[in-house]
Formats: structure tokens, C-alpha cells, sequence
């Protein structure tokens, strides 16, 4: 109980921090209103720009431009688009849906590829599917997403064809985005469940389970796997934000209408409060769930329940 | 007395070879390490020699000679091995000048986040109390954010630059530094030695950094190893999503967005870039997964 | 004896506090030393002795101020430590070192061993220049019986009585009067330790040293020190000269302790009976009412679980807490 209420203290103040840093984000280069105006505000007069300041309120001291900030953000209001014309929170949260389905998806998918691979190598150390285990690990860390993205382009949408290479609506649409976002997580979950794997197969209980005469593949399943599989879960929030966050460049590559995709464009129009509002929300998300695995590991592991 | 037994030097058995022979011994034994090394000499011997390598004016725009593809001679007998790209510039030129934004990049916001995260990192664990608590509540909060998501979000408003760049990713960089660097120093100063340094009467900062300090260097030089991976990766992804360094220069992220807009008419202008930055950036986590199980085999728990 | 103490402690305590809860409020304290008093005088060897967890090495740490004591005075040289100021106390601390229990712990894993030795030096300003600090680093290694050509090797290189050894010489370095031994053999193989012990009686005569010798059992103790304390549960129960102590110690948990040194005559051996002692030692943090011993104690009577025995001389020279002598 104790540990749950830190951990609610904890995600207050990283909401708190959340706020403080997407609030600083307007004021990094010193003058805000040239933030959000851009390249418009060539074309206002001297007068126009300091009617425009006085509006949006930067002649106020800092604090209470942030006590409104938050207010508003409270309720909802992260500014407006003008290039959208459209509230920009408005303009985030439909976009979300897909963000989601696809960070969902190659959430599944790397968990669904990464665990099995991990398991057969790790059980026939030194053959050639350890080995060719080995080299998918090593190449799916160190492969940046965007080029994978355009290699998979390059292979499976322009020379065979057989899946678009942009947009969104069948299934078709997602396997290419979905393979290259679960790509990094994959290589990474397949290495730990293979190290975790061997380190346990060494361990005492395995050993006496066996000499027990346990047929070996009830050692492997019901011994070694289900406590390996613990490090991965840890690892599994990490990987949400590396989700979110690759979810960016992948959305950009493949023409995927979510957030990331949103956010990249609004940088590209300058649109200012879309890419707050875009920030804000995928950090809130990334917290949230976190929170929320936390929050389950106090529940799933009693040692942590009792020792917080 | 029964001292003199003493005098003599310890047996062989505690007295291991001197560190560098055993260094070498162990970095030749392993092809992994010897082959990413190689990769990473040839890398950094391209970012130093670029303007004596390249066989051509990376920036020249020649819109005569766009899109050739790897081999094409031009008029004046110049020989384009990779190509040209879409405003004619070579793209051989380009690569080589992409090795050098690479490592600039990396290796200077390398050491803005090295040094940060070590400092920090020193102070909180060993002074604890206030210090540490703001430390380490900072530090959760840069990581409720990914990292390439905050990086973006300043780039955006910042606009692109070498140098923005490289303080971006410097300063969203030192959290891991920060943590690891606690963490040991944490551990080390429970150790004796360094009440033994109170005893004798050294002031806290020379105990922190003449005593405690060397302890540490193992895990960050893993750190860094990894982070210097790390940075490429977003030095190109963040160039590719045009918010790195700005479009004109040649960097491995620039040449893949300009190739993206020409994949399936002139795959040779996102070839060499990808496979430029998969090779490094897998020689660098090689050779940082040999440095680690070196340094400290029992590191492979924490990083 | 008091116009020559060296030191002079006096209800010395040293409480760490147990935080629980959201806010890490202090819930209660672990009562690790709690309220000693005792002088050492100058070029004499202090035994102080009790099993591992009753104090005695927080006693050791709190006199030289390296662990805070949470009340009492630690007078060294006439000067209350305890008050003093930190730069001060920096400086003091040329005058009082330390020999620690472990030598593997306590020597830093990445520095030479020469410059583990010359730090005190040169934090004291003992030397001048660089020839003056290699030779005393040199005549300090010969002196504690090291080959000073070892000096540019790191720790791990040596044996653990060389590494003590190592650590001897750190404590010596800047002339001090008073060494805190903390079981400074105990970590040894049995071979090493009569090695250590006998340069720690050399040094001692040779510079006219004065020792705090930290140990758990009685019988190293009584080779070296000029008098004994003897300590339970973070009190004193009984301190006296040597001599005394071994030949009518007066403490039931000193009787019981002396019982279990075995007697090297087979005859006096065999006639040898073993006080046992039922229970474990009750937790610092709850410790019992009256006398702490009276849970184990053999003798213990009811006033002995409701009142606190005082630590008085009962004999001219030998002090004890009981009820009972």
C-alpha cells in the first residue's frame, strides 16, 4: 500500500514535470509569439505582433502564464490551430485511434516473434538457430526504423508488390509499419529472453527439478520460462515509450494517419500548439501506462508488495 | 619477527599480467571485436580525411547530372561510384561527409551528456538527501518522455542546426549516465576505503573524485559505448525527420529523407546511407558488449 | 591515570534511526552505542571486546568521529571532538588514525599502493616535495615490513597480511598518537595473525603509540592490551586492567566469555567448564528492561530485569554493571 501510494506521488510529480517542460517549450528561443506566428509573422505589422502578445498573454509574468496554461489544459484547451483551424487538442486526439492501433499491434507482434525465437535459442545454444537468432538480434538493434521502413518498401511494395507502401484502412496497410516499429523491441526481448533463459538453466531448482526426473520439457516451460519471462516484463514499459516515440518516424515513412505523423507535419507547418498538444498527449500515455504496469507488478509479485 | 616471509612479492597467483597485454590479448581473441573495430577505424579515417577522400564537391548542385546511377562518368571524365542524388551531387562525396556530421554529432553530445550525467550522478549518490532527490525526480521525468520525442519537440521549436542538435541530445542524454554513476557510487561509498579516506582526513570532493571517481569509469565507458550508438541513430533520425542538422548538409539522416522521395526510381540514394549507419552503429554495440563483458561481466545485469 | 588520558569518553551514544512510512518518519532508533564512558591513557593498549553486533565497532567509528555520536564527549588531547569544527576535526585527524577489519575493503582497488600510503601525507602536509614523500613512503613500507620496490603495484597484487600491512602503514604515516584497531586481524588467516599482532606490539613500543584494539574474543586481546573492556549490547559491563580481568573477572557475561577460551593444557583444559549461554542477543533497537543481560544471564535476579545496573568502580581500578557484585 505504502508502494502505491509513492508511485501515485511519483506520477504527480511527472505529470507535474510533463507540464513544466511542454509550458518551457514556448519560451526556449526567448520570444513566444515567434514560436507560434513563424514564418507569419513577416507579413504582420509591428502593432499586429504586440496586439497578438498582449492576447495570447506573454506580457504576463511566467507563473501566471503557467497557472492559465494548466487551467486550460485541464479542460482541454491546448490552443488552436490556425493551419488546421481546429482545436489542437482535437486534432491530437483523432488522430490517437491509429497511433494506438498500431503501437498495439507491434507491441503483440514483438512479444508474439520475440518470446519463441528467444525459448528455441536459448534451449539449442551454439547450433544454427541459435546462431541465426543471434545475428536477427544483432541486426534488429542495430538497424535504425527508417531505413528498415524503406527497405521493406523498397522489397515488399515497389519490386514485389505485395503490400501498399502507404496510408491506412486493410490489414495489408499494417504489416509493414507494424514489422518496422516491433523491429527494436523484438531484438531486444529475444536477447533477454534467451540470457535470462540460460542464466536460470543453471540455477539449483533447475537442476534438482531434473534430477527429479522431470521430463525436460516441463523444466523449460514450467521452471525456466515463467521466471525469465519476469526481466521482460520489467522491460515492457520502456518499450512503450520507445513505441510511442518510434511510432514518429515509422507513422512518417509509411503515411500512417497518427500522432507521430501529426506531430512531423505540424513541425513542418510550424504549427506550434498541435506539436504541444501532440507531446503532451504521447507523454501522458507513456506515464499512464507505466503507472498502470507498476501498478500490476505489486499485484502479480508479492515481494514488491511486501518489501515497498 | 616473522615479517621477512613478507618481503617478497606476492605469488604469481595474485599478481595478474599488467592490464594493457591482457587488454590486447583478449580484444585479438575475439573476431567480433576485432572486425567492428576495423569498421569503426574505416568510419572515423572517412569523417577525418573527408575533404582529401571524397572524390568529388559534396555540396556541388548540378541539376545536369541528376539521379545517375553508381558508375556514371560525367562529361569532364569525374567517375560518380554511388551516383548522384537528386540535385547531382555525389553521393560517394556525401557519404563520406555523412561519417564526419555522424561523429561530430555523437561524439560531442557524447561527452555533454557524459560529463552532466557523471557529475550529477556523483553528487546525488554520495551527498544524498535533497541533492539527490531533485536529481533523480528530474531524471524520472525526462524519462516519462522518449528521449527521440523531446528531442523533436525542442528541435521543432529551435529549428535545425548542427549545434542545436548537438545540445540536444547532450543535454536529454545524461539521464542514464546520471543513474548508472549513483548507483555504484552508492555502493562504493559504503565500501571501507573510503571511510579509510575520512580517517585520514581528505576533504569530501577529493574523497568524491580522487577516491570514489576511479571506480566508476567502467560502467560509463559502457554507457558510453552505448549512447555513442544511440546518438547516431538520432542524429539520423532526427536529420531524417528534418528537424536534425539542416537539409544542405551532407548527413546519413538528410541523404535517406532526399532517397525516400526517389524509392523505386534510385534505390542507390538510400542504400549506402542505411547500410552506412546499420554497420556502424552494429560495430559499436559489438564492440561495447566486449568492453562491458571486459571491464565488468557484471554489468550485463544492469545495462 | 585521568591527568595522562589521551582520550576520555564520556556517555558516548550513537542511535541510528528507523524511518518507515510515506513521509520516512523516524519511528524508533537502533541504540548501537548507548552512552560509554571510558578513558584511554596515553601509551597504553585498550582492549575492547564483545561479539560481533554489540557496538563495539560504531564505538571505535563514533570516537574518531567518523560515525556522528548522537550524544556524549570524545575529549582527545583535551579537546571535545564532538563539538569540534569540521575543518578542525580534518585537522585532528593527523593525530588519530585507523586500522580497519578487512584489508581487501580497505584499500581503494585503483591506486597504487605507494600513493595509498603517501595520501595522509600529503593531506597533512607531513612532507615537502616529491624525494621527501618517496622516502618516507620507503621507510614506512620497510617499517611494516614491505619491499618499498613494491610500491607502484595496486592491492590485488598482494596477500592479505601484505594488504594489512599496507593499511598499517597508511595508519602510521602521519606520526599519530592514538590507533583505532578494528579487529584488524580477525579477516586473517590464523598464520598471519600472530605476524600482524607482533609488528602492532613492535610499533607500539618503538613510537610510543596508544591503541583502541577492536576484537571479538578474548584471547588475542589479552596478549596486547593493558587493560580490557568488555561490552554488551552497546553498554559497558566491565573494564579493567588485563591482569584482573582474566584472573577474577566479575561480570557473569565476562566469566562466560573467558569460559569459552580454550586452555592449551590437557589437564587444565579437561577440568576447563563452559558457562553456555541460552538465547540470542536481543535487538539493539528493544532492548530489555533493566539489565540487558539479565535475558541471558544465568544469575539474573527480578531486580535485574527492572533496573539498570550503574557502571561503577566496585574495586579500585575495576569498574563493572551488576547488581550482583
Amino acid at each position: 500500500m505504502r508502494y502505491v501510494l509513492r508511485r501515485l506521488a511519483q506520477s504527480v510529480i511527472v505529470v507535474f514535470g510533463v507540464s513544466i517542460v511542454a509550458f518551457g517549450l514556448l519560451f526556449l528561443t526567448g520570444d513566444p509569439t515567434e514560436v507560434i506566428l513563424g514564418d507569419g509573422a513577416d507579413r504582420m505589422t509591428v502593432d499586429q505582433i504586440q496586439e497578438f502578445r498582449a492576447k495570447m498573454g506573454f506580457d504576463r509574468p511566467w507563473l501566471v502564464q503557467y497557472a492559465s496554461f494548466v487551467g486550460k489544459a485541464l479542460q482541454g484547451d491546448f490552443g488552436y490551430s490556425f493551419i488546421r483551424h481546429q482545436p489542437a487538442y482535437e486534432v491530437i486526439v483523432d488522430k490517437l485511434p491509429a497511433t494506438i492501433q498500431l503501437a498495439a499491434f507491434a507491441f503483440v507482434l514483438s512479444l508474439v516473434i520475440s518470446i519463441p525465437l528467444g525459448v528455441l535459442s536459448a534451449t539449442r545454444p551454439n547450433t544454427t538457430v541459435d546462431h541465426a537468432v543471434t545475428a536477427l538480434t544483432l541486426a534488429g538493434q542495430s538497424i535504425p526504423s527508417f531505413w528498415l521502413g524503406i527497405l521493406l518498401i523498397l522489397f515488399f511494395g515497389v519490386e514485389l508488390k505485395w503490400l501498399p507502401i502507404s496510408g491506412s484502412g486493410t490489414w495489408k496497410h499494417l504489416v509493414m509499419p507494424g514489422i518496422t516499429l516491433a523491429a527494436f523491441p523484438m531484438a531486444r526481448n529475444m536477447r533477454l529472453t534467451r540470457s535470462s533463459m540460460l542464466d536460470f538453466m543453471q540455477r539449483d531448482f533447475v537442476r534438482t527439478a531434473r534430477a527429479k526426473g522431470i521430463s525436460e520439457r516441463r523444466v523449460v516451460y514450467a521452471h525456466v520460462l515463467r521466471n525469465s519471462l519476469l526481466p521482460i516484463v520489467t522491460a515492457v514499459g520502456l518499450e512503450l515509450g520507445f513505441l510511442l516515440g518510434g511510432s514518429v518516424i515509422v507513422e512518417t515513412i509509411f503515411g500512417w494517419p497518427g500522432v507521430g505523423r501529426e506531430i512531423v507535419a505540424a513541425i513542418g507547418s510550424k504549427d506550434f500548439f498541435v506539436v504541444q498538444a501532440g507531446v503532451i498527449m504521447l507523454a501522458l500515455i507513456f506515464a499512464g501506462v507505466n503507472l498502470l504496469i507498476d501498478l500490476v507488478y505489486v499485484w502479480v509479485d508479492p515481494r514488491i508488495r511486501l518489501g515497498g | 619477527m616473522s615479517a621477512d616471509a613478507d618481503l617478497a612479492p606476492a605469488p604469481a597467483t595474485v599478481a595478474p599480467k599488467p592490464r594493457r597485454s591482457r587488454l590486447l590479448k583478449r580484444f585479438v581473441g575475439s573476431k567480433a571485436a576485432v572486425v567492428s573495430a576495423i569498421v569503426l577505424a574505416v568510419v572515423l579515417i572517412a569523417a577525418l580525411g573527408a575533404p582529401w577522400l571524397a572524390p568529388n564537391d559534396p555540396f556541388a548542385i548540378k541539376l545536369i547530372q541528376r539521379l545517375k546511377p553508381p558508375g556514371w562518368v560525367n562529361s569532364a571524365g569525374a567517375t560518380f561510384w554511388l551516383g548522384t542524388d537528386a540535385l547531382g551531387r555525389d553521393v560517394l562525396s556525401r557519404l563520406i561527409y555523412g561519417a564526419r556530421v555522424s561523429l561530430i554529432v555523437a561524439v560531442s553530445a557524447l561527452a555533454i551528456s557524459g560529463v552532466i550525467g557523471l557529475l550529477l550522478g556523483l553528487v546525488s549518490g554520495y551527498f544524498g538527501g535533497v541533492v539527490d532527490d531533485i536529481v533523480m525526480r528530474i531524471a524520472d521525468i525526462q524519462l516519462s518522455f522518449p528521449t527521440i520525442l523531446l528531442a523533436l519537440a525542442i528541435m521543432a521549436v529551435l529549428g535545425s542546426g548542427l549545434d542545436k542538435l548537438i545540445l540536444v541530445l547532450g543535454l536529454t542524454g545524461w539521464v542514464q549516465y546520471g543513474r548508472i554513476v549513483r548507483g555504484q557510487v552508492l555502493a562504493i561509498k559504503q565500501e571501507e576505503f573510503v571511510l579509510a579516506a575520512r580517517a585520514t582526513g581528505e576533504r569530501q570532493w577529493r574523497i568524491l573524485f580522487q577516491h570514489i571517481l576511479p571506480n566508476v569509469w567502467s560502467p560509463v565507458i559502457v554507457v558510453a559505448s552505448f549512447t555513442m550508438a544511440s546518438n547516431i541513430v538520432a542524429e539520423a533520425s532526427l536529420s531524417f525527420l528534418g528537424v536534425g542538422v539542416s537539409p544542405s548538409v551532407p548527413s546519413w539522416g538528410t541523404m535517406l529523407a532526399d532517397g525516400r522521395q526517389y524509392i523505386g526510381i534510385a534505390e542507390w540514394l538510400t542504400i549506402p546511407a542505411g547500410l552506412a549507419i546499420s554497420l556502424t552503429v552494429l560495430s559499436i554495440n559489438l564492440l561495447g558488449d566486449w568492453l562491458r563483458d571486459f571491464l565488468d561481466p557484471r554489468l550485463k545485469n544492469i545495462l | 591515570m585521568s591527568e595522562a588520558a589521551l582520550v576520555a569518553v564520556d556517555g558516548l551514544a550513537v542511535h541510528f534511526p528507523i524511518r518507515s512510512g510515506l513521509l520516512g518518519r523516524t519511528t524508533g532508533a537502533i541504540k548501537a552505542v548507548d552512552g560509554i564512558s571510558f578513558t584511554i591513557a596515553k601509551g597504553e593498549t585498550l582492549g575492547m571486546v564483545g561479539e560481533s553486533g554489540c557496538g563495539k565497532t560504531t564505538a571505535g567509528r563514533a570516537i574518531l568521529q567518523l560515525t556522528r555520536p548522537t550524544a556524549g564527549r570524545v575529549a582527545f588531547r583535551g579537546t571535545d571532538l564532538v563539538t569540534q569544527e569540521p575543518e578542525a576535526l580534518r585537522r585532528t585527524r593527523r593525530h588519530m588514525q585507523m586500522i580497519f577489519q578487512d584489508p581487501y575493503a580497505s584499500l581503494n582497488p585503483q591506486m597504487r599502493v605507494g600513493e595509498i600510503i603517501a595520501r595522509p601525507l600529503r593531506v597533512h602536509g607531513v612532507t615537502r616535495g616529491d624525494a621527501d614523500e618517496r622516502g618516507t613512503v620507503a621507510t614506512l613500507m620497510e617499517t611494516v615490513g614491505l619491499n618499498p620496490s613494491l610500491r607502484d603495484r595496486y592491492p590485488h597484487e598482494f596477500s592479505g597480511g601484505q594488504r594489512q600491512r599496507i593499511g598499517i602503514a597508511r595508519a602510521l604515516a602521519t606520526n599519530p598518537d592514538l590507533i583505532v584497531c578494528d579487529e584488524p586481524i580477525s579477516a586473517l588467516d590464523v598464520s598471519i595473525q600472530a605476524q600482524i599482532v607482533n609488528l602492532l606490539e613492535r610499533l607500539r613500543e618503538e613510537r610510543g603509540l596508544t591503541y583502541l584494539f577492536i576484537a571479538h574474543d578474548l584471547s588475542m586481546v589479552r596478549y596486547l592490551s593493558t587493560r580490557v573492556a568488555v561490552m554488551y549490547l552497546g553498554k559497558l559491563v566491565e573494564l579493567t586492567s588485563s591482569a584482573e580481568l582474566y584472573a577474577r573477572p566479575l561480570h557473569p557475561y565476562t566469566q562466560a566469555l573467558l569460559s569459552a577460551i580454550p586452555i592449551p593444557d590437557p589437564v587444565l583444559e579437561r577440568a576447563r567448564q563452559r558457562i553456555l549461554l541460552e538465547g540470542d542477543v536481543p535487538s539493539p533497537a528493544n532492548p530489555p528492561p533493566g539489565c540487558r543481560f539479565s535475558t541471558r544471564c544465568p544469575l539474573a535476579t527480578a531486580r535485574c530485569r527492572q533496573e539498570e545496573p550503574a557502571f561503577r568502580e566496585a574495586e579500585p581500578g575495576h569498574f563493572v554493571a551488576c547488581h550482583l557484585v
